[in-house]
Order: structure tokens, then sequence, then C-alpha cells
């Protein structure tokens, strides 16, 4: 399996800000929409999406759901600026694991980077580099 | 005795034959006896026709040896003589017979108060003799009934043809009868007046309120009323003769030594206002006074007079304690009160005028309310106190000068006070200060501006911690990658870029947090809606409310006030996600022609309202969301007033279950700046 992450944001900027943190271990794709996202992994290439909570067509939620729905084994990471991570749904959907993680926005490369290497292990493909 | 009229006082009766000296004091002993008797008694039809005269008439005749006679009285003095008793002469003759005062012998007789004799041997005028001719008398006396001086009647006496004509000893004893019955009639005319006098006091005295009763010098009862025995529980005749001491309750001669109250009024001859005293076993208030009866200048005797003024005295505690609560309405109203007299000068002013005004009443007692008003308004203020109430329509807004200057703003209502006859006495004066009222809508704006914010604040979060996460980010990669120039200049865009867009975020919080001025100036409308669009878009996302603006003609200025407007569009843009729950589309149209009216439409695919909530729909504090939702209840509300300071309009078109239409219309720039 490719160590591909899937990155969900209607904001351009942020989609760019995840790739820049992820993309020197893995390869990563964006999407700005929730219907395109959805599509994408369904294809099932995806073991970590990086999803925001407010997409313009869904919500981040949501996609979680259609992951789980489809059975694929999709580690999903709620962002968000404006859920906060005791929110009731939130809470819910990491104890049931539908959500891997949640990160509040302003995040740090640190934040990310540890928590895409606790799903793919990372093989340090540029390192020294 | 060489005249007809002869009066020959001192004659001596007994000189005379036939008229005995004993014949004559028992005629005056009967004649004195009838009248002073018992035996008169009124006729039925009341008048002085009494027996008694009739009776003394008789025995006058039967001593005179006189066929007939009649008795005659003046009701006035100086007026007719007329019959009240006669002997021998026909009823209705004696009913229809009037003699004028100097008229005629009796007439002579009443005028001149000197008896009369007429007999056949003394000169008898012509129309005299005539007269005695055809009533066949030959010789006639007729003496005056007479008392202190005045002439109340005459009593005469004849005798018919064959007869023996009378004498002066006839005379004489006529004048003697006329004298005693002139004694009689004035006692009995004097009894009389005594009798209707004394009825009118002791009905006066019963039907008077007060207990009245008098003593006299040795204060002992001599008269009471039927209030003074009920109240003491006296019968009349127990209470009379007994001393005043003796029958006066208690409770009142615990407050007074009475006794020596009323010897001091005996001495002094002044009345003694005794003043209120309490009853207290019944609560009832009671005024007495003690007030002296003279005769002349001695005082014979007293009367104490006790009211009872206990409802006097509740009604007084009542007049003033309305009095009292009237002034504390008055005096504690936040409302301008001011009375004016009938030439429209100030009377009272009460604090709350004094506070809103700048003027104290002693300032303005006597003054006129239009010498205070700004000179713009005095004309007006002049018109509302000369227009009838019901003719006052439109503005009553009059500014207040106050002495340093600063201006208020009051609305007046006024209205004339009418006596009870319905005549204007003057003018009652209520201003409200919108002074006040004008800052506190202002305030409402404000308040209901930080509502919106409230709601705005998490939209705003986000909008803020995405350019921040953006700037995080770059500024770590910038670190990591030292040496790589492309991955930098990205950074350092990314971060130029989101701190811009952080910058504007926060410029566009504090342009709407702040309070804006009322200046109305040119203004760009689709600039307005552009800014209020950015500062919701994350609130817009989040209920996935797409916006769809109709193609930006740009340029479309109108008249009005960019913070104001931007309110009003935000308060249509956070109802119009709110009647959308599930999301929609919100579709915003300008129309207009630049410096002509404008109209912003904002048109949803929300739930509608229900018809029955149109008409309150611009309510302050009306809201159909839940409670504890974000909603004031003010936004609509504020926006209508907002819109109506632009002399513009919000109207809505609504259809349930298909949405809502606001729409708000600027007047062009002549409407606004004429």
């Amino acid at each position: 399996m490719s160590q591909r992450v899937l990155v969900v944001d209607d904001e351009p900027d942020v989609c760019w800000a995840l790739k820049s943190a992820l993309s020197s271990s893995y390869e990563v794709v964006t999407s700005l929409s929730g219907e395109e996202a959805a599509s994408l992994l369904g294809t099932g290439e995806y073991r970590l999406a990086f999803v925001d909570a407010k997409l313009g067509d869904m919500d981040g939620l949501q996609l979680a759901q259609h992951v789980s729905d489809l059975g694929l084994d999709t580690a999903v990471v709620l962002v968000s600026g404006y859920v906060a991570g005791d929110d009731d749904a939130v809470r819910n959907a990491l104890e049931s694991g539908l959500l891997k993680a949640f990160v509040p926005k302003p995040f740090s490369l640190e934040q990310i980077r540890s928590l895409a290497a606790e799903v793919l292990p990372l093989r340090r493909r540029r390192e020294g580099g | 005795m060489t005249t007809w009229a002869s009066s020959e006082k001192g004659t001596r009766l007994t000189r005379h034959i036939g008229l005995t000296r004993d014949a004559v004091l028992a005629g005056l002993v009967e004649c004195a006896d009838l009248l002073a008797g018992q035996r008169a008694g009124a006729h039925a039809d009341g008048t002085w026709r009494d027996i008694a005269y009739t009776d003394t008439l008789r025995v006058l005749a039967r001593i005179v040896g006189a066929d007939r006679g009649s008795l005659m009285l003046m009701e006035d003095p100086h007026g007719e003589l007329a019959i009240i008793a006669s002997l021998g002469v026909p009823e209705d003759v004696a009913e229809q017979t009037r003699v004028p005062f100097g008229e005629a012998i009796s007439g002579w007789v009443a005028e001149h108060g000197e008896p009369l004799l007429i007999a056949p041997e003394r000169e008898i005028p012509d129309p005299v003799r005539e007269a005695m001719h055809q009533s066949s008398t030959t010789s006639s006396v007729c003496a005056p009934i007479i008392w202190d001086g005045s002439v109340l009647g005459v009593v005469n006496m004849g005798r018919l043809d064959g007869a023996r004509p009378f004498d002066d000893a006839h005379l004489q004893f006529a004048a003697l009868v006329g004298g005693l019955l002139g004694h009689f009639l004035s006692l009995r005319r004097l009894r009389h007046e005594t009798n209707e006098r004394g009825l009118f006091v002791s009905q006066f005295i019963e039907s008077i309120p007060s207990s009245m009763v008098v003593v006299d010098r040795r204060l002992r009862v001599v008269s009471a009323n039927r209030h003074f025995l009920e109240s003491v529980r006296l019968a009349g005749e127990a209470a009379m003769g007994r001393r005043l001491a003796d029958v006066l309750p208690s409770w009142l001669t615990k407050y007074a030594p009475m006794e020596e109250k009323m010897r001091e009024v005996f001495r002094t001859g002044e009345a003694f206002e005794g003043g209120d005293v309490l009853q207290v076993p019944t609560g009832n208030v009671y005024f007495f006074r003690l007030v002296p009866i003279m005769s002349g200048d001695v005082v014979q005797q007293a009367m104490l007079l006790v009211d009872d003024v206990t409802e006097q005295h509740r009604l007084g505690v009542e007049v003033r304690r309305t009095q009292r609560h009237l002034a504390g309405v008055v005096q504690g109203a936040s409302d301008l009160l001011a009375s004016l007299d009938q030439e429209g000068r100030i009377v009272t002013w009460n604090p709350a005028a004094e506070q809103v005004s700048g003027w104290t009443l002693n300032e303005l007692r006597g003054r006129r309310l239009r010498e205070i008003c700004a000179p713009d308004d005095v004309a007006l203020m002049n018109e509302l106190l000369q227009r009838p109430l019901a003719e006052r329509v439109g503005s009553h807004e009059v500014r207040l000068v106050a002495p340093d200057g600063r201006e208020a703003i009051v609305d007046w209502s006024i209205s004339p006070v009418t006596d009870d006859n319905g005549k204007v006495t003057g003018t009652v004066v209520v201003g409200r200060d919108l002074t006040s009222f004008r800052l506190m809508a202002s305030q409402l704006v404000q308040s209901d501006k930080m509502a919106s914010l409230g709601v705005m604040a998490g939209g705003i979060a986000h909008e803020l911690r995405t350019p921040l996460a953006v700037i995080q980010v770059s500024a770590q990669l910038l670190m990591e990658n030292p040496d790589d120039a492309e991955l930098q200049a990205t950074c350092l865009q990314k971060i130029d870029s989101s701190t811009k867009r952080s910058a504007l975020i926060i410029d566009n919080l504090l342009k709407f947090a702040r309070p804006q001025s009322e200046l109305l100036s040119e203004v760009d409308v689709e600039a307005v809606l552009d800014e209020t669009t950015l500062l919701l878009a994350d609130q817009l996302a989040l209920r996935r409310v797409r916006v769809s603006r109709a193609t930006k003609r740009s340029g479309i200025r109108a008249v009005g006030n960019a913070d104001l407007l931007q309110q009003v569009f935000t308060n249509l843009m956070l109802n119009a996600c709110a009647a959308m729950p599930q999301g929609g589309k919100l579709s915003i149209a300008v129309r207009g022609e630049n410096g002509g009216p404008v109209r912003i439409a904002f048109r949803d695919t929300g739930t509608g309202i229900p018809a029955a909530d149109l008409p309150h729909l611009f309510d302050p504090f009306f809201t159909t969301r839940p409670p504890g939702s974000p909603s004031s209840g003010l936004g609509l509300a504020i926006s209508y007033r907002i819109m109506e300071q632009h002399a513009g309009t919000i109207e809505v078109a609504s259809e349930p279950k298909k949405g809502s239409t606001f729409t708000v219309s600027l007047p062009g720039r002549s409407g606004v700046m004429a």
C-alpha cells in the first residue's frame, strides 16, 4: 500500500500548508470539495486523510462517516478553526473511532507530522536530503 | 260745640242723661273681659272677624243705644278701611265696603285720630247728610281705634230715623272703647308676631344639625333641641332646669371645664370657639362653641352648640392625603409636568421639568413657555397651546433651550383644565424628554450590533485561524529549509497574503463594532455588500448558505451611512441563515441608478414567515427563534429604525416553505436632501 495522504480543505492555502508539511515524507493529494474527496477516498488508495470540519458542500464528519460506511481502512483526522475538540459530535466521533484525531487551527508542522507518523511509519525516503 | 266735628275730651260722662258712670264702667269692664277672654276665635276664612269684636260691638251698641254699628280696620297704615265686624248692616254690604284713608266719616277719623259726632243739630256737610239720609241714619259716632299714637281702625255707631241723636257722652264712651280695642289689637298683633317668630325660631333650632342647649345665668338648662336631648339621652322635661354640667356627656366636660367657660361667656359677652374634640369611645370628632344670647347689653342666656365634624375631618384627612399623593406623583414623574394659568404663564414646574430644561420653577414662575423654546420652535409651541386638543396632529416636538444653551428635544401633550362649568381655567402641559430616548435608541442599535458580533464570533475565529495556520506552517517551513529559495518565496508570499487577509478581517470587525457616525454621505452599495458578505463568509459557509449576487454593476451609489447599512445587511443575511437551517441560497440583487432610488433585495429559500407573524416582524424583541438562541429580537426593529433614518423603507414578502424576500429601499440623492 502506498504512503498516500489526502488533504481536504476548501481553503487552497490550508491545503498548501498541510501538503508542505507532509510532502517530504508522503505522497500528498489535495482536494477543495467534499464531493471530490469522497470519490478519491473511494479508490481505497489513502491510509490517511486530513479533513477540514467545514467544507463548502459537506462537513468533515460526514466525510468520515462516508469512509466508515465504505469500510475503508483510512484514518481520518479532523482539522478545524471553528469546532473545538470538546464538541460533543467530535468527541463521540473520536470515541467511536470514526476519527483518528482532531487538530485545531492554527497547527504546527510537528503536530501534523507526528499524527501522520502514527498512522504511516516513515520510510525516511528523503533522509539526509 | 259749634263745629260739626267735635272731640271735646274731658267731658264728664256722668253729666249726660242716659249714660251713668256705672253703666259706662260696667260696659268698659264687659268689653275688656270680652277682648281679653278666650272667646276670641278666628272664623273659618281666617280673617279678623272674631266673635269678640262682634260681642264688643254689641256691648257698645247696647250702652250707647245704637241701631247699627261696625268695626273697621286698616291692614296697612294709611290703607283702606274694611269692616271686620258689624251690627245691623247687611252682610254683603259689610263684605264689600272699603273706605279709603282720609275719605268719608271713617276715613276722616282714621286720618285725624279723633272721634267724630254727627247729629242733626250740628253742621253736617251735604254729601254726609245725603249719605245719612239714604241709610236712614239720624246721627252717628265714629271713634278711632288707636294705640300708641297710630290708628289701627275705627268703630262706628249709628241711630236710625226717629231715634234721639247721639251726644258727646256717647262719643266719649265710643272713644274709650276705641282705645280699649286699640290696646287689645296691638297686643294681639304683637302676640301673633311673637308666636310666628317663636315658631320660626323653634323650627330653626330643631332643623339645624347641631346639638344645642341654652342655659340661663345660673347655668340651668332653659331650652335644648332634639339633637341635644337625643345625644345625652334625656327627655325634654328631664333636662329643663338642671345644671349644665349634669346634662353634658363626660367626654365633653373632661375635655373642657364647660361651666367655667360658660361663666366667662356670660361675663365677657364674647363667644368661645371650643375647637375639635375627639370622642374616644366612638372615634367621632365634635366641634363645640359657646355663644352668648344678648338682651340689650346684658347676656341673658348662652348657648352651647356641638357639631359632629367626623366626616369633615375624614374628608380633610383624605384631601390632604390625596394632595400629598398627587404632589408625589408630580414630583416623582419622569415626564415634564407643568401647569399654566389662563394667560399661559407658568404656575407649576416639576423637578423632571427643571432637570430636563435646566430652568427652575423660581426662574420660570409667571413666565411663558415660549420664552425657553428654541427660536425655530416658538411658533409651533404657540400653535400647540392655542389649538383645541382634538385638532392637534403631527409633531409635538419642541426643543427647549437651557440657560447654558444645551437643547432638549421634548414631545408635548397639552390639555386644557376646566372648572365645573366647563370654563377653561388653565392648561396642563406634559412633556416627554426625547433626548434620552434618542440616546437610548442609539444604544439599542449598538447593543444589537454586539449581539450580531456574538453570532459572528465563531465564524470570525475560524476566519482568523485559517490564515494563522498558514502563517505558522510557512514560518516553520522557512526555518526548516533555509536553502530552498523557491519554497522560501512561496512561504513568504503565503505569510504576506495571510497577514493581509487577517488584517482585513480585523479591520472589518472593528468597523462593524465601533459606534457609527450618523452622518449620511455617498455610499457604494455594492462595496458595503461585499464587505458584509466577507465578514459573514464563514457564518454563511457554516450554515451552507450560498450567496448569489446578481451581476455586479459597480458604482451604484446611494446616500446613506455605510456603517448603518452594513448593520442592516448583516441582520438580513443572518436572518436568512437562520431561516435556512438545512442551508440554501441567498440571492442578493441591487437595482437602481446612480443618484436615484436604490433597492436591495435579499431573497432566501428558507422556511418563510407565517402570515400571522408578518405584522410583528419589525416589533422590538419579537423573535421566532427558540429561547437561548443568539437572537436579540432587535435586529429587524433596529434595521427598520435605521431605514427610517435614511428616509428609506424595509419591506418583506414571504411564502411559507418557499422563502422570504426582504427589500431595502434607499431614496435617491434628491429624496434625502429634500
